[in-house]
């Protein structure tokens, strides 16, 4: 009969303590699974945003190009005359001209206005068009490249050795080179340098 | 007794042997489900850091795109805890080059961080152009 005598108390409860630890364990365990995706798909995203966002402001800054912008006053110019390229900018603006190619549209050449509004970093672009037709940017739609930026600042240089610049007024050249810092939270933005593949305005 | 009788051996139940191994194995199983996840973890992060990196050395490559005619030798250090060193140097040129010595330069960009406990480079290497110092 001693072997049909069941469980005595002691035992159940320590093999219910056991089982309710290894349970805490797994479930501690699974969760913990769960949020390492969330968190490993925050981390690339964030990731991914800088690579994008770098890479494209890299490619279509890079590929400024010297067409011909002529302004509506001669202050608006520099080294003289009342014409000079494309691209201008100050700490927080910058404008220039570049190839585009963005969904179904043709490609071709695009004005393009890079700039902080409150706290978000907005592209506005327009097919450019003429010399002299201006762009009434307050018309245009924009498109929020990055959200909860506290610092956008842009340097221009304009030539190697020299110091940046934080204005670029019209010129009938482009800087050779744009800086662009960004502080956005608590993550890491590295300084981005873009370096201009052209160039001055060939009209003399 | 007549109990004890009717229940015939197969049906006995688990010894304590075979469940202890049972949760070993389980347990086992679950330290390694946990350690991918963890690598996994570990690797988007130098992942992270690797991206930085990468933009960086690329900045400096564009901010260091002409340098001085006799090479040049700079680092620095960068907030989120990066290092870097630029270093250039004159190109040997062919005998019969026309190039002035020191226009072309060979530079070295390498961006380095500390990774947990160990130290992760990266290094992009390219041919700049060498300029002349402008007279004082």
């Amino acid at each position: 009969m001693s072997r049909l005598r069941g469980f005595t108390l002691l035992e159940v409860m320590i093999a219910l303590t056991l089982l309710s630890m290894i349970m805490v364990a797994t479930i501690t365990a699974l969760r913990t699974l769960g949020n390492t995706k969330t968190s490993l798909t925050q981390v690339t995203d964030r990731v991914d945003e800088i690579r994008v966002l770098s890479e494209f402001l890299r490619n279509t800054i890079g590929a400024a190009m010297p067409v011909v912008r002529v302004g509506s006053t001669e202050e608006d110019f520099v080294d003289g005359g009342a014409y000079g390229t494309y691209f201008a900018g100050d700490a927080t603006h910058v404008m220039w001209v570049s190839p585009l190619v963005a969904g179904a549209d043709l490609g071709g050449a695009f004005v393009m206005q890079l700039a902080l509004v409150e706290d978000r970093l907005e592209l506005k672009w327009h097919p450019y068009q003429s010399d002299v037709q201006a762009v009434n940017w307050d018309e245009l739609e924009s498109r929020v490249l990055l959200k909860s930026v506290d610092e956008f600042q842009v340097g221009y240089l304009a030539a190697y050795g020299t110091e940046w610049l934080d204005l670029w007024a019209g010129s009938q050249r482009n800087p050779v080179a744009v800086r662009i810092t960004i502080k956005s939270g608590e993550r890491y933005w590295p300084e981005l340098v873009i370096r201009l593949s052209g160039g001055e305005l060939n009209l003399r | 007794m007549i109990l004890s009788r009717s229940v015939p051996v197969r049906s006995r139940g688990f010894s304590l042997l075979e469940m202890v191994v049972a949760v070993a194995i389980l347990g086992m199983s679950l330290g390694a489900i946990y350690q991918a996840a963890g690598g996994a973890t570990r690797t988007v992060a130098v992942d992270e850091k690797m991206a930085y990196a990468v933009e960086l050395a690329r900045s400096l490559l564009a901010n260091y795109a002409v340098v001085p005619l006799a090479g040049m030798n700079e680092t620095g250090e960068t907030e989120g805890g990066f290092t870097w060193e630029v270093v250039s140097e004159p190109a040997v040129l062919a005998v019969d080059s026309l190039l002035p010595e020191g226009q072309l330069q060979h530079i070295n960009v390498v961006v380095g961080w500390r990774d947990g406990n160990r130290d992760r480079t990266v290094a992009l290497q390219s041919v700049v152009a060498g300029r002349e110092e402008p007279q004082e």
